[in-house]
């Protein structure tokens, strides 16, 4: 899919199971480094990758705490 | 938070009570984005049992009735008989559908009473700690068999389909875009229609049948020790030693529960 998308983690929800990480055929999401209130690590968007908006990630995450936005062209 | 989340889910009752990389999350939000599509949720009556998924209708916001352990399918049976219009489906777990619950499971299978069985199977009682479960494979280490299982675990599909199941589906958590279209067959399919999802459970069956807890390997493992029907048709037995066929297992077509309940009160409307 052509476009520009984007991973929007929610950090209240996250669990940092690291499925999305794994799930990710372009190795788009990296761990940020950062943690949420209840001390589980974050993934982030590698500004470096481009998402294709496949959204495996948002399908694959348990807590229902990724959404992808953008549009296709 | 995606849009099918905020739309679906009691906000309130959130985050839910899976650990960190339980499968049961992808299940239910690949349950709810076939609900999406199939504009349905004002028909739904979930039916939840004990155990972990038995938490997953809890979540939903729509209907729901959490029940005793091993009793998700008769109070399913029971709602669907009194209100036919319903959509009922029944969350359960390995342990709850076909331990505690086997008896319900084969004769809900064997009336064909138009329920969809959601069976979430993890191989083990994950809630209480990590004990054998009907669905332990032989020789797997846990808390309640230290020496390995000595015994065979039953296959649910093969069981529903001997039963009288008229759609018999298995897909696993690492499969949610098929789980979708298994979800709406199922829910449009008049009749006893089952779906186990085999999901990882990285707390117990990890640390216990695995040895490791890390969820992405666990799901990576179970994506390997599966094989699709129409590639498994064309497989030697040699080569299908270890493995776990997916896909859709059974379809037919056979005289429904509460229509013939209907035929037999002469159309009446209730």
């Amino acid at each position: 899919m052509r476009g520009s998308f984007k991973v929007l983690i929610d950090d209240k929800w996250c669990k940092g199971c690291g499925l999305c990480l794994a799930e990710c055929p372009k190795e788009v999401l990296i761990w940020s480094g950062r943690r949420n209130a209840k001390g589980y690590n974050l993934p982030a968007e590698d500004p470096a990758k481009a998402c294709t908006g496949c959204q495996l990630c948002e399908l694959i995450c348990p807590d229902q705490a990724i959404r992808v936005e953008g549009e296709p062209q | 938070m995606n849009r099918i989340a905020e739309q679906y889910l009691r906000q309130e009752t959130l985050p839910m009570i899976f650990c960190p990389g339980c499968g049961d999350g992808t299940v239910l939000g690949a349950f709810l984005r076939a609900v999406d599509e199939m504009k349905i949720s004002d028909q739904l009556a979930l039916v939840g049992g004990i155990g972990c998924s038995g938490w997953m209708p809890v979540y939903v916001n729509a209907d729901a009735i959490h029940t005793l352990h091993g009793r998700a399918i008769p109070v399913g049976i029971g709602l669907k008989v009194t209100r036919p219009e319903r959509k009922v489906v029944v969350f359960t777990g390995d342990g709850d559908a076909i331990g505690i619950g086997g008896n319900h499971f084969i004769h809900a299978a064997r009336r064909n009473v138009d329920l969809t069985v959601v069976m979430i199977n993890n191989s083990i009682y994950g809630m209480t700690g990590g004990q054998m479960a009907p669905t332990t494979p032989s020789g797997a280490t846990t808390q309640t068999s230290p020496y390995g299982n000595p015994e065979q675990p039953f296959d649910a599909c093969r069981l529903a389909e001997a039963a009288g199941a008229t759609y018999v589906a298995r897909w696993t958590a690492g499969h949610p875009r098929q789980l979708v279209k298994a979800f709406k067959e199922a829910i449009d399919h008049p009749g006893f229609a089952f779906i186990e999802v085999v999901t990882q459970c990285p707390v117990q069956a990890g640390r216990y049948i695995k040895g490791g807890m890390d969820a992405p390997e666990f799901l990576a493992d179970i994506r390997k020790s599966v094989v699709p029907v129409a590639q498994a048709e064309r497989m030697t037995p040699e080569e299908l030693a270890g493995k776990t066929r997916i896909g859709l297992l059974h379809r037919s077509q056979r005289p429904e529960l509460t229509q013939q309940l209907a035929a037999i009160r002469g159309g009446e409307k209730r």
